[in-house]
């Protein structure tokens, strides 16, 4: 049965994605990364994320935010799983350092993006949750954007 | 902002002049903040003249820079390693 929509899915700290390797567990391949705010050194990521908690007097570091948007069967190519990813990391962009990356499922060949967010505000210092509202705020955003009907799971 | 459940239970006033007052205001609503958290920012950081969005940007600019290298002199890892080891010491000075 053809999947005609986005969903959005929040994922705990074990959703790690690798950088480096082409293929990651799972069977996925990695099509394209970005990051904002960010540096794309992965040892580096986690110095600059923590800096900007301190700054704003979390001690305690607080794990990144880690959502997956799958896009179904809207998307068949690099090229658009890639620019589709890039706004969907915008949306966060204005206010949090994200880290996304792109990726194609081998075996179903489905596209689907890890965004990885700085729950603390670069801007502000205010505290992003993962709240119903403020998901379906992000589901909004990307359903208006794509023209699409998105589903958070 | 410190911690949202973290009590704020102390109080300080402090003497302003009108003009400060407004100028106070006007740039905590710039940084959509109330008056006394914009204050509480100053005072917290009065030591560093660098803000983690000011960082940010400059983290983007060198991003887009480090590509531009690895895209057109690939060989030239160097110059890209030396521009993640700056960014690095820069953030170092944010705390």
């Amino acid at each position: 049965m053809e999947q005609t929509e986005l969903t959005v899915t929040i994922c705990g700290k074990d959703g790690y994605i690798s950088r480096d390797d082409k293929i990651v567990p799972g069977f996925d391949r990695t099509v394209s990364y970005g990051c904002y705010g960010l540096s794309e050194s992965p040892d580096n990521t986690v110095q600059q994320v923590t800096c900007v908690q301190r700054y704003f007097g979390i001690e305690e570091p607080l794990e990144m935010i880690h959502l997956i948007v799958d896009y179904g069967d809207s998307v068949k190519d690099d090229e658009t799983a890639s620019a589709y990813s890039g706004l969907c990391a915008e949306y966060f962009s204005r206010n949090y350092q994200i880290y996304h990356c792109t990726h194609q499922d081998m075996q179903s060949l489905r596209y689907h993006a890890h965004l990885l967010i700085n729950p603390i505000s670069y801007f502000d210092g205010k505290i992003f949750n993962t709240s119903s509202q403020n998901m379906n705020r992000f589901c909004e955003y990307l359903s208006g954007l794509f023209r699409i009907s998105v589903r958070l799971l | 902002m410190r911690n949202e459940f973290e009590k704020k239970d102390k109080v300080a006033s402090v003497r302003l002049t009108e003009e400060e007052h407004i100028e106070f205001t006007e740039a905590a609503q710039k940084e959509r903040l109330t008056l006394g958290g914009y204050l509480r920012e100053c005072a917290r950081h009065r030591n560093t003249s660098l803000e983690p969005c000011l960082l940010v940007h400059i983290q983007n600019v060198m991003n887009a820079a480090i590509e531009l290298i690895r895209k057109y002199e690939p060989q030239n890892t160097k110059t890209a390693e030396k521009l993640e080891k700056e960014m690095k010491e820069l953030w170092n000075k944010l705390n």
